[in-house]
């Protein structure tokens, strides 16, 4: 029997791009359930985004930031099918400011990377998660990187949003946050409800709504409270 | 005779025959100089051979003239695959081969429109049917006869569909399907189609040209279906072409695998717009061609490559796994 399957190279079609950078505390407070659960629900989105063919799969270009005793860039943006994503484990202490800066840096990166390749794209997103608070010698940090991420808010360089996982200091958070998009705190170890919000929406600013629109439209309880806006 | 003799007549022989000998060196170099260009002009008789008559070569994409032995007539590749996780599949198909005409018809039905699956197979099936009774019948086409008969064909489906739904009492707007009929005759290539998807052929030169422009409404993912014909819009929804050449082989699809196989969004050259070439790839359809090509010299049973074929539009690239949308792809090439 003749079983030579058969192999084509696929097109590639343009689609306007929407990177979003995801900074995860993978400092030691995170191990157990945290760490899996987060694991579990960074897995799924990415399943999600790779089924989502027409929008999602074409044009959310995700990155992946960790950060505890050092910063690792652990994924270049990139669409989900080409994402290889490895569990991420635990180690060490928060270098939150760090990391929330490297997120910037990233999509910063990529923008300047789709306007020399002449690709229109979507504002990128900075999601960061974490339980806790910042390293000592990092807190003195905490007010330049709110100016910063205020900056970046304003000009309209990208989004930023906090979540706070069971112990995290909201306070901080709240600092950092821009009133255009307020943190939110984790419901339990939902890590898998908050992506599957996360698709939705970006599926439908992906699709032209605004962010706004596409937040309010997708708000639920389902992971935490239902956002201000 | 003596051993002196011998010895004498040798070394007379010899000698008579050093002149000869002389001329042998001559005729020998000679020899080498023929043998040289024989050397050469086989190389160049292969050469052309090749050009003529190569063997496919599956990993490229240029689809060699000769690539199909002319005995073997027209071999094709077709499938219809359900899209991701979804539960049932609403694309229908037929492929009529018959002596040098090969006609591939690619029905899509409405994802949200409940009898949308009986609808794409109705038509197919009357479509293939029809066509067949024309061929069988010697018909003539023409770019005039084309315009007429692929526009009556086409109402002639949408009717009967009605006629059937009204005897069932069914509401005949839940059968919306989009269709298109790629026609390859011995000296022409025709399309008909009302609604998405694509289709193209493989001119003289080797490349693969759309046959259509798909019908696009101002919503994503809206097109237009059979159910919509009657005379007054056939000229409007019916679009046609008809291109008098001997095509090598033809393709035509429904909008489920065209990401994979076709480009369809890009910058226009300003870089300002995102636009739909609506241009097929020789990549793709020239690699699978030549595959096809391949397994025919193999004998390949038709079953075992429909088989093939539906697992390569199961799973064959990322984009067409992942796709949630149904997948029809009918490829065929002429010996």
């Amino acid at each position: 029997m003749y079983e030579k399957p058969f192999e084509a190279e696929e097109v590639q079609n343009y689609s306007q791009k929407c990177c979003v950078a995801l900074v995860l505390d993978t400092s030691s407070s995170m191990a157990g359930d945290s760490i899996d659960q987060l694991n579990f629900g960074i897995q799924s989105f990415l399943k999600e985004i790779r089924s989502d063919t027409a929008n999602l799969g074409q044009k959310l270009e995700l990155g992946i930031i960790t950060f505890d005793t050092a910063v690792t860039r652990v994924s270049e943006p990139k669409l989900a099918e080409f994402t290889n994503f490895k569990p991420l484990t635990v180690n060490g202490t928060t270098m939150m400011v760090d990391g929330v800066r490297e997120g910037i840096k990233m999509v910063g990166q990529r923008k300047e990377w789709y306007k020399s390749t002449g690709q229109m794209y979507f504002r990128p997103w900075v999601i960061m998660i974490t339980d806790g608070d910042p390293d000592s010698d990092q807190q003195g940090e905490l007010p330049k990187l709110s100016a910063e991420i205020r900056a970046g808010m304003d000009e309209e360089d990208f989004w930023f949003m906090a979540i706070g996982v069971s112990g995290a200091k909201m306070a901080t958070l709240e600092l950092i946050s821009h009133e255009k998009m307020e943190p939110r705190k984790l419901s339990g170890l939902k890590f898998s409800e908050f992506f599957r919000w996360l698709s939705s929406t970006i599926a439908d600013v992906a699709k032209g709504q605004n962010v706004s629109d596409a937040m309010k439209k997708n708000s639920d309880d389902a992971w935490d409270g239902g956002f201000k806006i | 005779m003596s051993r002196d003799k011998i010895q004498f007549n040798l070394g007379g022989m010899l000698w008579s025959l050093m002149p000869k000998c002389q001329g042998c060196v001559r005729r020998q170099g000679e020899i080498k100089k023929l043998e040289a260009q024989v050397k050469e002009l086989e190389s160049k008789v292969e050469e052309l051979n090749l050009l003529l008559n190569p063997l496919p070569i599956p990993g490229q994409a240029v689809v060699p003239i000769g690539a199909v032995p002319s005995e073997a007539g027209w071999v094709h590749l077709k499938a219809s695959v359900a899209g991701f996780r979804k539960p049932i599949l609403q694309d229908a198909h037929d492929l009529v081969i018959e002596g040098d005409n090969a006609v591939l018809i690619v029905c899509d039905g409405a994802g949200s429109l409940k009898h949308s699956k009986a609808g794409a197979e109705f038509v197919v099936k009357h479509l293939g049917a029809k066509f067949l009774e024309l061929i069988k019948a010697g018909e003539v086409f023409t770019s005039e006869t084309w315009t007429v008969r692929a526009r009556t064909l086409f109402l002639q489906a949408a009717e009967a569909l009605k006629s059937k739904t009204q005897a069932d009492r069914q509401n005949f707007g839940d059968f919306g399907c989009t269709c298109i009929v790629v026609f390859a005759g011995p000296d022409f290539v025709a399309c008909a189609h009302v609604g998405d998807g694509r289709a193209g052929y493989l001119d003289a030169s080797g490349h693969w040209l759309a046959l259509m422009t798909p019908h696009k409404g101002a919503l994503a993912n809206s097109t237009v279906f059979m159910t919509m014909l009657e005379p007054a819009s056939l000229e409007q929804l019916v679009r046609l072409k008809f291109i008098p050449t001997r095509t090598r082989a033809v393709v035509a699809l429904s909008d489920g695998p065209e990401d994979a196989c076709w480009l369809v969004s890009t910058f226009n050259p300003s870089g300002q717009k995102v636009i739909d070439p609506n241009e097929p790839s020789n990549e793709f359809l020239g690699k699978i061609a030549n595959q096809l090509a391949a397994a025919t010299a193999k004998n390949v049973s038709q079953d075992a490559l429909d088989k093939l074929w539906q697992t390569f539009l199961t799973e064959g690239t990322p984009k067409l796994k992942a796709q949630v949308d149904d997948k029809t792809l009918l490829l065929a090439l002429r010996g």
